[in-house]
């Protein structure tokens, strides 16, 4: 049977504008009282378009949209407990690093990096979720 | 007396948890939660400890992972949740071997995935936690 989603207040719902529209039945983020868990942001623009072959500017995409949604929630990248960062090559993990660290500045999350064999459009090639928590 | 921190449940309906050292859900009551990066099977130098064996660095893992716990007060048994990367699922019965002896007692939920690699060449496993402390 189907949930009924107003069935917590602890449990809120984040679409973002401005971000690309979800691939399938998932929002861009839930909270769970202080807890906020973020799908998996990709280097897609607002325009839909991913850059193909630049790691570099997908993953400055994928950080922008990841700020986005922690905004829209009420937290920031100082707040953010953990990663996960997919990869189609484990060898831009430099390249995204770079990019992580202007956004992350001081701040450092834990974090999980892997390769996977695909993600969900052929031209991505980098994946970030996170969870993070939101300050009262 | 241990005050009960997380409920394991392993509800009819479900299909059982395939082995001991893992619960199909567990239910946080109470404690702070710690969130543990990825740990491979780098020593305290960041050396690669076992390269071509798996079960070493599986250990190592869990020894990296039982090191960060014990910094936070807590052990094994406050783990409420894994995620685990395998390059390869071929030993899965020598790592689940391994996790029985660390986990059974108070089983995490789990998940377990093979990937097309690690961040070195070199690893064969990377686990992460959630712990409830």
């Amino acid at each position: 049977m189907p949930a009924d989603v107003t069935t917590s207040p602890a449990r809120e719902e984040h679409r973002v504008a401005g971000l690309p529209e979800p691939l399938s039945h998932y929002t861009d983020a839930v909270r769970w009282r202080d807890l906020l868990f973020v799908s998996g942001c990709v280097g897609m623009g607002p325009d839909g378009q991913v850059p193909p072959g630049d790691v570099t500017a997908q993953a400055r995409l994928a950080h922008e949209n990841l700020g986005a949604v922690l905004h829209a929630a009420g937290t920031d990248f100082a707040h953010v407990l953990k990663v996960t960062v997919f990869l189609r090559s484990a060898g831009d993990r430099g390249a995204v690093n770079e990019v992580r660290k202007e956004f992350f500045g001081a701040a450092k999350p834990a974090s999980t990096l892997i390769e996977v064999s695909a993600l969900a459009l052929d031209d991505l090639l980098v994946e970030i979720e996170a969870v993070a928590g939101i300050p009262s | 007396m241990t005050v009960l921190r997380a409920e394991r449940s392993n509800p009819a309906g479900a299909p059982p948890a395939l082995r001991p050292y893992y619960a199909n859900a567990v239910r946080v009551t109470a404690g702070d939660l710690l969130f543990i990066s990825g740990q491979v099977a780098w020593d305290a130098d960041g050396d690669v400890v076992g390269r071509d064996d798996p079960v070493r660095q599986a250990e190592q893992v869990f020894a990296n992972i039982g090191c960060i716990l014990a910094a936070h007060g807590a052990t094994f048994d406050d783990v409420v949740k894994v995620t685990v990367y395998v390059t390869d699922l071929s030993w899965f019965d020598e790592l689940s071997r391994i996790r029985n002896e660390r986990f059974s007692a108070s089983p995490p939920s789990s998940t377990i995935v093979q990937v097309a690699a690690l961040v070195d060449p070199a690893l064969l496993i990377e686990v992460e936690a959630i712990a409830a402390i």
